[in-house]
């Protein structure tokens, strides 16, 4: 089979499978959600709990009846169940909120979502996302993108190194850095170097004001230093707290191809240690580490919840953890979506990537 | 002439300089500080925040742990108010329900029927016109009479303990509230014992009804009533747990994870198994917990009891809606929550009026049948009880939130209901030195946060900073919760409750079909009125927008027609229904209005209350907030290009923005519409503020663009929509940065100055001393209790035998000189045994602020009191003997040192005189020298003798005191340790020793006079010398001349 058909082949058959399963994954969601009544019951709790509070604030109002209440609750009871959809069952909003969930077009139900997006209301699930997800790229992608960069090439060489007192050190670091949690580091990090030092911001929110298109057009140097004002704290702890997990299994994947036979050969054929790193170890770990970076790059669009609420940045992993505990369906759908997609998206980039790379794979 | 005229007039104007000197220096108008930043600061970094000096006030309230964290900080000062409340809600629903044949009206009827003990029935429900009775039960019955028909039987428990209602009053000795206060909630929080509290202002006229049951933490008696119902009702205790029918006897605890609720519910929950109750807890959030509660019916028994709470809203003087919400059913918030499907709890108690709490509730809420002060306050007394007895949810603590802020923050009032969100606080607050004042809070904007007067301002981000903005009509007393005038004063006449007052034919009345406002005569049924609020806008008309421009009676009249087309406009009602329904009955009490002059506008409206103040404040139909020209412009873009919704809830229907002048989005907006389209509204508009019969609008087209160009400078400027008449200006908004700036508004125009609405914090009510003698059963007793606070202040009392807890007396005490008396009548003191103790709660209270003061005082019967005072005042006699003679010796040994010093001075001088006259002449000389030096010899002498008399006197006075006090503190530990229940018993010593410390001050006097005697011997010997040298001088000047001669 020539190599252009057979990867067309795997493109599409890849395709096929991977889009399907996208599609199954969010229909089989919004079933969970519709069957056990998650959202309905959070639904109608926050309904009540919005007509509670709209009947003490009639009772503090002189002169109305008990009835005359009883009928305003009423009226508004059924309006906020039509609003939110509390009016049909479940299953009769299943296709086209899952329809529409591809569409991106459904509101968010909860202002507490709207509110992490830090959009007025009403808000499209989309609008949401496409607000949250540039913060949580700007933080901990690039962080991941950092990490990446500076492992890739000194994690091969520290495996070839390995009992170095360098590899000991970056064991240790490793070590370190994965017991200690990401939000711990960041907490240390404001307190030391916002209020102590004073050389970086304590309030981490005002990047919101910088993150806007016009605003970068229209003065885009000012922009830019703004907001690596606001960035560079979060991104330098959260570099410091990936970096050695990067190094460690980096070094792990290439510690196993130092010991193979070529390598020692090349060792001692006395080829130069550049060039035993680069051509003997790093392009034979390519495949593994594209893998890791791929996917590692795909799930960082997730967002880090108790991070992004240490540094009041709220990105993926804010609206995440909002629209569960809101009960909010369509915002958990849309991420659901979203975060899926990329990760098909990856995944099938890597296949392909696969494929091209070493003609032994077929799929 | 011209010079004197000049002269006069450089007087003049010399004198007048001072005068103009102290205007120019007279207090600035606006708030104390010149700006307020406003910024957002998380929970977890706000106390970080203080130590950095990043923020100076904190308006969010600060929890338990963070509080106390930050009480311990250095020059940060805590500032509490009530925030919410805590109980446990009980599920007393039966569990079974069945129907006989018969009508019965009582339990006992019933009971006799079914062949079981009254304890076991919790309700009858006899209907006449059927001839039956309904009847639930507590625990199922099996074997029940032929002809019942079971309508309900639970598959779930087969007895529900919460559904005796014993049982439930029991539980409130089952708290132990002092110590959850201290250790759940480091002390903040207040001991709450039923609906109403210390957090209410009503509570001082309820104050004795609750104490009547002093709900202390008394396990075993609530053991011991648990055992005596259980064990009617046929339950047996097995292995510690009590069973019914087989079954252990089980509770359903839902229980809050989320703040200090967690542990109240574990607490009450092993409270509850040491009863002997099968415990079953579910630790649930906030979403799993309310629709187990709320959505289930009480008689599935999804929850026997949950960790209610509650958030507080503002304080209100004469607040009926406690009762109403917490204690009566029929609003809805008893278990059932007044769905038609669900089985609804009916109050249980019967007074003897034939009246259930719900009766008391429903008069008091609605005023119905309420015609004085005195009648309201005795049916919410009533009904307070009643509600307490029902005991449908057994209270917890009234929650206080913490206000950090810097020490140095000046002007502060502590508002009992907002604390330091109170928009007094923003007028008053400054640091002396400093221009800005940052302020921090929880958020700046949220998706809730929206600057719109008619549908908007639903959070406290928003509330809180545009409170800093305006100037409401009137406002509520920030001690005692009572209407006040603010920026409009107003005056009150009524014919109410049952008269009515004739409205004058040249009042209006909004027509919103025509959309004019028209004389009243034209509308059916507007002739008359129950009350007329008379506004006086003096402090309003004529003083200036933000913007500059001049408000005028136009913002007012136009602004109240847009509220009242709102509402009764058929499709703008529709559209906004959510903002319109509620406001409907409301305005459906305004009857007409007038207006008077520029400045003078009359209110008549159909309502009524005892206090005329809450007449006053019901006669504002609307604050203004903005000027009529932008508040139009909601009812423009709402329901004429339909751009914006009002309400959220219309925003959410139809998927349009709700309208916030605060966001650059409106703004500009505001600024396309009034830079073209919206200047020709002005014909559309002008009816809203054109008077009755007149062709001239009170706004001219001129003043109308003028005021629109006003408002498109100030967005230019600010890039913010927002513009109003209060102490501040919002010059600064960033919803993305979460920041705000106000900047103070000093026109010379605006009322107020900086200090005009600064009140400090509340000097509360204290009992300060009381003053209870010795009973002697029979015989009239007198109690004197001194109390401090703002007048007027009240006292009232209960005498209870702490043994049965039976109630002897209750009462108000008489206002007598600076104190009270409580005078307990032989009549009463007769119950009394004698040698025993019993327990007196004093409770005092002022009208104007909301928190009582409480104090016990043991009260000793005389016979038991007299031998052991007796005998510990044996000792204390001796010790005063002793002093009593030490001082006297002393002071004998100082009047004989200073005789005897006397006696030498005489003597001396007399051998100085006699040495003198002999040798006059030569030894003149060395006689005066010699009298001179026994002068001085005698004056040292006489000093050192008496400054050691008195040291001596004074060190042995000490002494006697320290062993007097030491004697004195043993004794009153020997009657401490004999009689723990006799505290009043110090008090007796206490007066005791005052009486010796009046004896010593006596003796102290003795030593004063014994030491001016002394001064008064040294002078007159002084004098005796002085006129010796004198006589010698003479003697010699007559010597002198003879030997001249």
């Amino acid at each position: 089979m020539p190599v252009d058909r057979r990867i067309l082949n795997v493109a599409v058959k890849r395709g096929v499978t991977l889009g399907g399963s996208l599609i199954i994954i969010v229909f089989m969601t919004a079933v969970i959600i519709g069957a056990t009544g998650y959202d309905t019951k959070i639904l109608n709790a926050l309904i009540e709990q919005r007509l509670q509070a709209l009947k003490q604030s009639l009772q503090q109002r002189e002169g109305i009846t008990a009835e005359e209440i009883q009928q305003i609750i009423e009226n508004e009871r059924a309006r906020l169940r039509e609003i939110y959809g509390l009016d049909k069952p479940w299953y009769q909003r299943l296709i086209p909120m899952t329809i529409r969930t591809f569409k991106l077009e459904l509101n968010v139900t909860s202002d507490d979502v709207a509110n992490v997006a830090g959009l007025r209301i009403p808000v499209s699930v989309g609008d949401a996302i496409r607000a949250a997800l540039p913060r949580t790229v700007i933080m901990i992608t690039v962080a991941e993108i950092i990490a990446m960069a500076i492992a890739m090439p000194l994690a091969p060489y520290i495996a070839y190194k390995r009992g170095s007192l360098m590899d000991k050190g970056v064991v240790t670091y490793a070590a370190i850095t994965n017991a200690a949690p990401l939000w711990w580091l960041a907490m240390i990090a404001i307190y030391l170097f916002g209020f102590k030092a004073g050389v970086a911001p304590t309030q981490y929110r005002q990047i919101l004001s910088y993150l806007k298109w016009d605003q970068f057009t229209s003065a885009p140097i000012e922009t830019l230093y703004n907001v690596f004002y606001f960035a560079y704290l979060p991104i330098l702890v959260t570099v410091f707290a990936f970096l050695g997990g990067w190094l460690y299994s980096v070094r792990a994947v290439a510690i196993r191809v130092v010991a193979e036979d070529y390598v020692v050969v090349a060792k001692a054929k006395g080829l130069p240690e550049r060039m035993v790193v680069r051509k003997y170890i790093l392009r034979v770990i390519a495949g593994p580490v594209v893998t890791f970076i791929i996917l590692g790059l795909a799930s960082s669009i997730q967002g880090f919840i108790i991070t992004e609420t240490v540094f009041d940045w709220p990105g993926m992993g804010s609206l995440y953890y909002q629209a569960i505990l809101s009960g909010d369906a369509p915002t958990i759908l849309g991420l659901i979506y979203v975060t899926t997609l990329v990760y098909v998206l990856g995944r099938y980039i890597l296949e392909l990537l696969y494929v091209i790379l070493d003609p032994r794979v077929k799929m | 002439m011209d010079r004197k005229v000049l002269i006069a007039a450089i007087m003049i104007v010399l004198m007048t300089l001072p005068m103009g000197a102290s205007v120019t220096s007279a207090q600035p108008t606006g708030p104390g500080t010149d700006r307020i930043v406003w910024t957002r600061f998380t929970l977890d970094e706000i106390v970080e925040a203080f130590r950095a000096g990043k923020v100076d006030v904190y308006l969010f309230g600060l929890g338990p742990d963070q509080a106390q964290e930050l009480s311990q900080t250095p020059g940060i000062k805590l500032y509490t108010a009530p925030a919410g409340l805590n109980d446990f809600g009980l599920n007393p629903a039966p569990v079974q329900i069945v129907t006989v044949n018969q009508v019965f009206n009582s339990k006992e009827e019933a009971a006799d029927f079914f062949g079981v003990d009254p304890v076991v029935i919790r309700y009858v429900e006899p209907n006449e016109d059927a001839g039956t009775t309904q009847v639930e039960f507590c625990a199922v019955q099996d074997n029940l009479p032929a002809g019942t028909t079971v309508d309900f039987v639970s598959d779930k428990f087969n007895l529900n303990p919460f559904c005796f209602r014993d049982i439930r009053f029991a539980l409130n000795y089952l708290i132990d509230r002092e110590a959850i206060v201290k250790e759940v909630f480091k002390g903040f929080a207040i001991p709450k014992y039923t609906f109403y509290g210390p957090d209410d202002p009503v509570y001082t006229e309820l104050v004795d009804v609750v104490a009547k049951y002093r709900f202390t933490y008394q396990p075993q008696m609530v053991q011991n009533i648990v055992n005596d119902i259980m064990t009617r009702v046929g339950a047996v205790k097995e292995g510690g747990v009590w069973t019914y029918k087989g079954q252990p006897v089980t509770i359903i605890g839902i229980v809050r994870v989320e703040d200090q609720r967690f542990e109240l519910g574990n607490i009450f929950a092993r409270e509850l198994r040491n009863l002997g109750f099968n415990v079953q807890v579910q630790e649930l959030t906030f979403f799993e917990a309310i629709f187990k509660v709320y959505f289930t019916n009480p008689i599935d028994f999804e929850w026997s009891f949950y960790t209610e709470g509650w958030g507080k809203g503002a304080i209100d003087k004469w607040d009926p809606w406690v009762l109403a919400q917490f204690g009566a059913t029929w609003l809805g918030w008893a278990p059932g929550w007044g769905e038609a499907d669900y089985w609804n709890y009916k109050p249980e108690i019967v007074d003897e009026e034939g009246k259930t709490v719900d009766d008391y509730s429903m008069a008091t809420a609605l005023m119905e049948g309420i015609s004085s002060r005195e009648q309201w306050i005795d049916l919410l007394r009533k009904g307070t009880e009643l509600g307490t007895l029902e005991a449908i949810r057994i209270w917890v603590v009234a929650t206080l939130d913490a206000f950090p802020a810097r020490e140095e923050v000046q002007g502060i009032t502590v508002d009992q209901g907002a604390g330091l969100r109170s928009l007094y606080n923003c007028r008053g607050i400054y640091i002396p030195g400093e221009d800005t004042i940052n302020v921090g809070h929880l958020w700046v904007w949220t998706t809730r946060s929206v600057w719109n007067i008619i549908g908007g301002f639903d959070d406290v981000y928003s509330v809180d900073p545009a409170r800093c903005t305006f100037d409401p009509f009137t406002w509520s007393h920030p001690f005692n919760g009572r209407p006040i005038p603010f920026r409009v004063d107003f005056t009150v006449e009524t014919a109410g409750p049952d008269g009515t007052l004739e409205v004058p034919d040249d009042a209006m009345w909004w027509d919103p079909v025509a959309d004019e406002w028209k004389e009243v005569t034209k509308f059916e049924g507007r002739d008359t009125a129950v009350s007329k609020v008379v506004l006086d806008l003096s402090k309003l008309v004529g003083s200036k927008w933000h913007d500059g421009q001049t408000i005028t009676m136009a913002d007012i009249i136009g602004y109240w027609a847009q509220l009242l087309d709102l509402v009764y406009d058929q499709e703008k009602s529709a559209l906004e229904s959510s903002v319109a329904e509620p406001l409907r009955p409301q305005f459906d009490q305004y009857v007409a209005f007038r207006v008077v002059d520029d400045t003078t506008l009359e209110v008549y409206l159909n309502y009524w209350h005892f206090d005329p103040n809450y007449i006053g404040q019901q006669g504002v139909l609307g604050t203004i907030q903005l000027p009529v020209e932008l508040a139009l412009f909601h009812d423009y873009v709402a329901f004429v290009t339909k751009e914006r919704a009002l309400s959220d809830t219309r925003s959410k229907d139809e998927g349009i923005p709700q309208l916030s002048l605060i966001l650059s989005d409106d703004a500009q907006l505001v600024k396309t519409y009034f830079q073209g389209e919206f200047q020709n509204a002005y014909d559309m508009y002008k009816s809203y503020f054109t008077l009755p019969g007149s062709d001239e609008p009170l706004m001219s087209q001129d003043e109308w663009n003028a005021r629109l160009q006003a408002v498109v400078d100030w967005i230019d400027q600010y890039g913010i929509a927002w513009i109003s008449n209060g102490p501040f200006k919002l010059v600064f908004f960033d919803k993305d940065a979460q920041r705000l700036e106000l900047e103070a508004f000093r026109d010379p125009t605006y009322p107020f100055g900086p200090t005009d609405w600064v009140f400090g914090e509340p000097r509360p009510t204290t009992i300060t001393q009381v003053y209870a003698p010795l009973v002697a059963p029979g015989k009239d007793t007198t109690i004197v209790v001194q109390v401090t606070g703002v007048p007027p202040l009240y006292v009232k009392y209960l005498l209870r035998d702490p043994l049965t807890g039976q109630l002897v007396a209750t009462g108000e005490a008489e206002q007598a000189g600076a104190g009270f008396q409580i005078v307990l009548p032989a009549s009463i003191t007769s119950q009394l045994q004698p040698y025993s103790v019993y327990e007196l709660t004093v409770i005092a209270y002022s009208e104007e602020i909301a928190l009582p003061a409480e104090k016990i005082v043991p009260l000793q019967t005389i016979e038991a009191a007299g031998e052991i005072i007796r005998n510990a005042t044996a000792g204390l006699q001796e010790q005063i003997n002793q002093l009593t003679e030490q001082t006297q010796e002393q002071l004998q040994q100082i009047q004989e040192q200073f005789t005897g010093q006397l006696q030498q001075v005489q003597e001396q001088f007399q051998q100085q005189l006699e040495q003198l006259q002999q040798a006059l002449g030569g030894q003149l000389s060395q006689a005066l020298q010699g009298l001179s030096d026994s002068i001085t010899t005698l004056g040292t002498n006489l000093n050192e003798a008496l400054t050691q008399s008195i040291n001596t006197l004074s060190d042995t006075l000490t002494t006697s005191i320290q062993q007097l006090g030491n004697n004195l503190g043993q004794t009153v530990g020997d009657l401490n340790t004999q009689v723990n229940t006799l505290a009043q018993t110090v008090d007796n010593l206490n007066n005791q020793v005052t009486q010796l410390n009046q004896q010593v001050n006596t003796l102290g006097q003795s030593v004063s006079d014994a030491k001016a005697a002394a001064e008064a011997a040294q002078s007159t010997a002084r004098t005796t010398m002085i006129i010796s040298v004198i006589n010698l001088i003479i003697l010699l000047a007559v010597a002198a001349l003879i030997l001249r001669r």
